[in-house]
């Protein structure tokens, strides 16, 4: 007979585990109830009028796929280059324990901070102005503690017998890191990054200080253009504008979009974290 | 005459190719190697045993330069062909691609079967397509598994099953063209169907190359080598041919331990 605790352990824990998936579908369909009837060709595609409530968000799409790719070609570099140095080269010492106490500082660091310090450094200070350039490097800022932690977790995660057969063969290490230890590691960085990448895709505040709120009249092209994201979008808008139903209904579109930007990225990411996961390690992966 | 020949040759052949000279290693403050001095004979195949923590694998990979990876400390000389190989002026990478090792469980890097056997020759710089899938197909060939995988070469090398992936692992130490190849244990998480073939494999081979195999198992020592190392506690105990060293220890330790009075 089980024990009474056991039995109320593994029901709490049980319902536990179905708040975040409920949690999950009760946004998601809340969002297309609401938002997909205003969700057709022209508000794709479109340009936003009458301050947003009409019209389209296409500026805020391409403003948001400007900025977050700009942002993961800066902070993929970094995180995976600091991740290699931590856990490969770093020996145990004063130094390295400093770099790593940054990298969770920097993660604690709330979020607007960083915009304020984007806004001074960036903008005014390196003289880029509101643009996507800021906003790129400074939305960087924000994730690069977890392209960092991820990628130093996926690297030492590799077994180190690899490395042992590796230099068995006469491969320098450099050479051992390159060719087995980050085909390795890629899925778990792959993941990594992707997370990363949702922060960044998602974030408000930093973009706002730095990349500024956007003319929304055209298409950014240079990175020293000024853009507006979704997130910003829907701020401002459920921010002037929500008090009518329409504007109400053009955030729930605009959140919808945002959404099926990120599904749009991560999906594929995943898949390709899967076909990597089987080429590494076939059926017995 | 031709018999003679081929016997004079052997006998020729059979001078030391690897030599450690008072060699000691601690990790950390463990001392696992104390003034150990042993003769490897070329194209032999030398068998070092041991009951397990002697200190057998530390030895081997003081062979290829591999113990200072694990953060080892190492003293003493060991000569490869003359040279010692732990001077400042010698590439630890050159010893490893000239002294090859295969290690107790089969280590399949995650890739594919070609590119497992391949890997030694990319990393060392070679191009060239067509002389890796020659090195390919002939290392396969030589640890009899070309047969078996020559219509899959791209599939994962974890597809394979434990002594398929122990052969590729040999076939992938050769690919490099070492002159020894050092084994730690290398059928101990294998059948007994797959170890059979293993030591076929390894007395084919030591016709061309030098074989050290560390075993705690004194049968395989017995069906396999022709030279014999016995440590114990870090040092050793007695070495020479293996036919008068199992029929008669010197040492009353190596002699209970032929008897299987400890492992």
């Amino acid at each position: 007979m089980r024990r009474r605790s056991e039995f109320i352990a593994e029901g709490l824990t049980w319902i536990a585990s179905f708040i975040p998936a409920i949690l999950t579908g009760a946004i998601i369909s809340f969002l297309f109830l609401n938002g997909a009837s205003v969700i057709n060709w022209e508000f794709v595609t479109g340009f936003p009028e009458r301050g947003g409530l009409e019209g389209g968000i296409f500026p805020a799409i391409v403003g948001s796929i400007y900025i977050s790719a700009l942002c993961m070609l800066i902070a993929a570099p970094i995180g995976i280059g600091a991740g290699t140095y931590l856990a490969e080269y770093a020996p145990e010492n004063i130094f390295t324990k400093v770099v790593r106490f940054f990298v969770e500082l920097l993660a604690g660091i709330p979020s607007i901070v960083i915009g304020l310090f984007g806004y001074v450094f960036l903008v005014h200070g390196l003289g880029l102005g509101f643009s996507i350039l800021s906003g790129a490097i400074a939305l960087a800022f924000m994730i690069l503690p977890w392209t960092v932690r991820v990628s130093e977790e996926a690297i030492r995660a590799v077994p180190r017998e690899y490395r042992y057969v590796s230099l068995a063969l006469g491969a320098s290490k450099w050479k051992t890191i390159r060719s087995v230890v980050y085909s390795a590691a890629r899925p778990a960085i792959i993941t990594g990054l992707m997370l990363g990448l949702g922060k960044a895709v998602g974030e408000t505040a930093v973009v706002m200080m730095t990349a500024g709120m956007g003319i929304t009249g055209y298409i950014p092209a240079s990175p020293l253009d000024s853009a507006r994201t979704l997130p910003v979008h829907l701020y401002l808008i459920a921010g002037e504008i929500a008090n009518t139903s329409e504007g109400l209904k053009m955030a729930y579109g605009t959140a919808l979009v945002l959404l099926a930007l990120f599904l749009m990225v991560s999906i594929p990411s995943l898949m390709l974290r899967n076909y990597f996961i089987r080429r590494l390690y076939g059926n017995a992966g | 005459m031709r018999v003679r020949k081929a016997l004079l040759g052997r006998a020729l052949e059979s001078e030391s190719i690897l030599r450690a000279e008072k060699l000691n290693v601690w990790y950390g403050r463990v001392h696992a190697l104390k003034d150990v001095s042993v003769v490897i004979p070329s194209r032999r195949i030398t068998a070092i045993m041991g009951p397990s923590g002697c200190g057998k694998s530390t030895l081997l990979k003081a062979f290829n330069r591999l113990l200072e990876v694990e953060g080892a400390r190492v003293e003493g000389k060991v000569y490869f062909r003359g040279l010692d190989i732990y001077s400042d002026s010698v590439d630890p990478y050159m010893v490893r691609r000239k002294i090859g090792m295969v290690f107790q469980k089969p280590i399949p890097l995650p890739m594919s079967i070609y590119d497992n056997v391949a890997y030694g020759l990319r990393v060392n710089g070679v191009k060239d397509k067509r002389i890796l899938v020659e090195v390919v197909r002939e290392n396969l060939e030589k640890v009899g598994l070309w047969d078996e995988v020559r219509d899959r070469l791209r599939d994962s090398a974890f597809n394979l099953s434990g002594g398929q992936q122990q052969r590729l692992c040999i076939a992938r130490a050769l690919a490099v063209e070492p002159e020894v190849i050092l084994l730690d244990e290398p059928t101990s998480s294998l059948d007994p169907a797959s170890t059979k073939r293993i030591e076929e494999l390894l007395k084919r081979l030591s016709r061309d190359y030098t074989i050290v195999i560390v075993t705690h198992d004194v049968h395989q020592a017995m069906r396999l080598a022709e030279h014999v190392v016995f440590i114990f506690e870090g040092r050793i105990v007695e070495q020479g041919d293996a036919g008068e060293i199992f029929k008669n220890p010197r040492s009353i330790l190596t002699k209970a331990y032929i008897k299987g009075d400890f492992s």
